[in-house]
């Protein structure tokens, strides 16, 4: 916050996490380490860890197994309110017997700054968030959009290293949703503060973070930026979690040329290798595809598939097809690249050698229920 | 009241009234009376009865004795209800909260005699008949139920999610209780304290067995002075208890229905 921007975020390093209810492990060894200033998203289907670890980074609840340090120092036995870390919550939680002002400035009183000081944080938490002289109503007459904004500004009052969100954006409309990814990027920047950041919508957590760590049942699948994530997948559940994939399968063969996947009587190349005999898929992202009625040249892996449907979506076009295995794969084209395949025919698709992702056979994500990927 | 239906409700309602009301305020005519009786209409009218109540010494040290026990078993009632039902949600499954919330709620369903045979022969036994400490805790043990209740109820709007805030804010758990739980369950946490004021002011069958002639409460002196002799002074105080319970209960009303106010933050 510009002048007095003591607030510089701190590292967080969570180490071999482990948290269980009964025999149900909801955090199961995640190691995570975040630059100061970093803004980081836990990603996820629900259930799958991500708020658990966001309680214990906020000390809501105790780990059963591993290390927590903000900056360096060994938080993992300090009660939540001696964190010094600042909450967002999804359901927002304003205290609703107190005006806005009194809520964002609830904080500074814990930390006995004196009135003079609080008022002027106050203000300008309310002007960082864009809600200046909102400051004498009461909660109750704010809108979610309003609401979601006092609860920021709460909690950046204080200037705390480290702001932990929980599905901020969750309550709100799409419209409104889009218009606070902007202002909570631009207030990252102005704040500095390193942040992390909770949801199951893989468009926010694309939009918003320097780096997403994707969550499965309990552990870390991949961490990484979002191109790493999408161009890079390691397992078959990121492939299949973030955003859409075709996924040829076969098993892995080796010669002198290098390493191969066997499809049928297909024998397609493939960048990186695997131990030879072991299922696997290669992963190529819709976009990546080319569908075409005869068999391409030599310089693209292809197969034979049948072309099941088309779909128009205005700028792209989608094919869904039935590949060798029975499984279905996707294409997008370029509405003003137009082949001539039509749905009911048999084609080919293919791709360049180095935008397929060689994966081993393993979970895949399950499909997302409510709206994301465009 | 256009429909016949309609005049019939209001004329049962009117019966109600006059049923449970009407018997309750002839008390306040005959404790206005000059005869020592009971007569209703009285022949005269006085306030002789009332200054017998403030100058007889032992209706005004029962009265005192009533009114500070009331007071210190509300309050004893208001902590100790209160933690149980702060306490109660700290139970992850939710047929254990249950059986301790049904627990608690015994002495509001246990006919009150048995109650107080019980308490009677424990508090023998402990030394605690005829003391003020015996009295309180035995109304106290009617009241908390009543501000388990009470509080309960105010408890089922209140968002757990607060208290975290409050937490992440820097506020540790008094704090938290202070500045947030409390006053978001204060219209609860005070109409359970009143109601146990009220149950403790008028209670005569625990009393019974708890007071000796040292110590003893206004309902116990009406009860016993009304079986000796016809002594319009029981009028006086019955008119009195009548009163008070009415004012503490319209009260408790008022704050049981009143939003809570909003406390202002610093601002430029």
């Amino acid at each position: 916050m510009n002048d007095s921007s003591a607030a510089r975020g701190a590292a967080i390093d969570l180490t071999g996490l482990r948290r269980q209810y009964g025999p149900v492990v909801a955090v199961d060894d995640v190691t995570l380490s975040i630059e100061p200033g970093e803004f980081v998203t836990l990603l996820g289907p629900s259930g799958s860890g991500k708020t658990t670890t966001l309680n214990l980074l906020a000390g809501f609840e105790k780990p059963d197994a591993g290390r927590i340090e903000v900056g360096g120092v060994d938080l993992s036995r300090t009660p939540a309110h001696e964190r010094n870390l600042g909450v967002v919550f999804q359901n927002y939680a304003l205290f609703p017997h107190l005006d806005v002002a009194a809520n964002v400035g609830f904080g500074l009183r814990q930390r006995n700054i004196d009135r003079a000081t609080r008022t002027r944080l106050v203000t300008q938490a309310l002007e960082t968030v864009d809600l200046a002289g909102m400051g004498h109503r009461r909660p109750s007459q704010l809108s979610g959009g309003q609401q979601q904004r006092v609860a920021l500004a709460r909690a950046i009052a204080y200037q705390p290293p480290v702001l932990l969100m929980d599905e901020p954006l969750g309550a709100l409309d799409r419209k409104l949703r889009d218009q606070m990814q902007l202002e909570l990027r631009r207030i990252h920047r102005e704040v500095g503060s390193t942040v992390v950041f909770v949801t199951h919508d893989q468009e926010e957590a694309l939009a918003l973070s320097d780096r997403i760590a994707v969550f499965n049942r309990g552990h870390i699948e991949q961490v990484g930026t979002g191109i790493d994530l999408y161009e890079r997948p390691e397992t078959m559940f990121i492939a299949t979690f973030l955003g859409e994939s075709t996924i040829v399968r076969g098993t892995v063969e080796h010669d002198t040329r290098g390493t191969f996947l066997a499809v049928g009587s297909a024998r397609l190349r493939v960048a990186g290798t695997l131990p030879a005999g072991s299922r696997a898929g290669v992963m190529v992202r819709p976009e990546r595809l080319i569908l075409s009625k005869d068999q391409p040249d030599d310089s693209r892996e292809a197969i034979e598939i049948d072309v099941l449907e088309e779909v128009y979506l205005g700028s792209t076009r989608k094919f869904a097809l039935r590949l060798p295995d029975g499984t279905e794969g996707l294409v997008r084209e370029a509405v003003t690249t137009a082949s001539a395949v039509r749905p009911g025919d048999r084609a080919w698709v293919s791709w360049r050698t180095t935008d397929g992702v060689l994966l081993p056979e393993g979970e895949l994500a399950a499909p997302d229920e409510d709206e994301s990927a465009p | 009241m256009r429909r016949p239906g309609r005049l019939l409700v209001w004329a049962a309602a009117l019966f109600a009234v006059l049923l449970l009301i009407v018997p309750t305020l002839i008390v306040i005519p005959v404790s206005l009376g000059d005869q020592a009786s009971f007569r209703f209409p009285p022949s005269g009218w006085s306030l002789r009865w009332y200054r017998q109540l403030v100058e007889e010494p032992a209706w005004r040290t029962t009265f005192g004795n009533s009114l500070l026990i009331a007071t210190l078993s509300a309050l004893t009632a208001s902590v100790v209800g209160t933690a149980a039902a702060l306490g109660l949600r700290r139970f992850l499954r939710s047929i254990n909260r249950e059986v301790v919330r049904s627990t608690l709620l015994i002495p509001l369903i246990v006919p009150e005699i048995v109650l107080a045979v019980g308490l009677y022969s424990f508090f023998l036994k402990i030394g605690l008949v005829g003391t003020l400490t015996g009295f309180v805790l035995a109304h106290a043990t009617l009241g908390i139920p009543l501000v388990v209740t009470t509080v309960t109820a105010s408890l089922a709007g209140f968002d757990p999610n607060l208290e975290r805030a409050a937490a992440s804010l820097g506020a540790g758990p008094w704090m938290t209780a202070r500045r947030v739980t409390v006053p978001l369950i204060l219209p609860g946490l005070l109409a359970g304290t009143l109601f146990a004021f009220i149950l403790s002011l008028d209670n005569l069958v625990m009393s019974l067995f708890i007071q000796t002639p040292d110590l003893s409460t206004l309902p116990v002196l009406m009860w016993s002075s009304m079986t000796r002799d016809t002594d319009p002074t029981i009028a006086a105080a019955a008119t009195v208890i009548l009163l008070t319970t009415t004012v503490v209960l319209c009260a408790a009303l008022t704050i049981l229905g009143r939003r809570t106010t909003t406390e202002r933050g610093p601002l430029l």
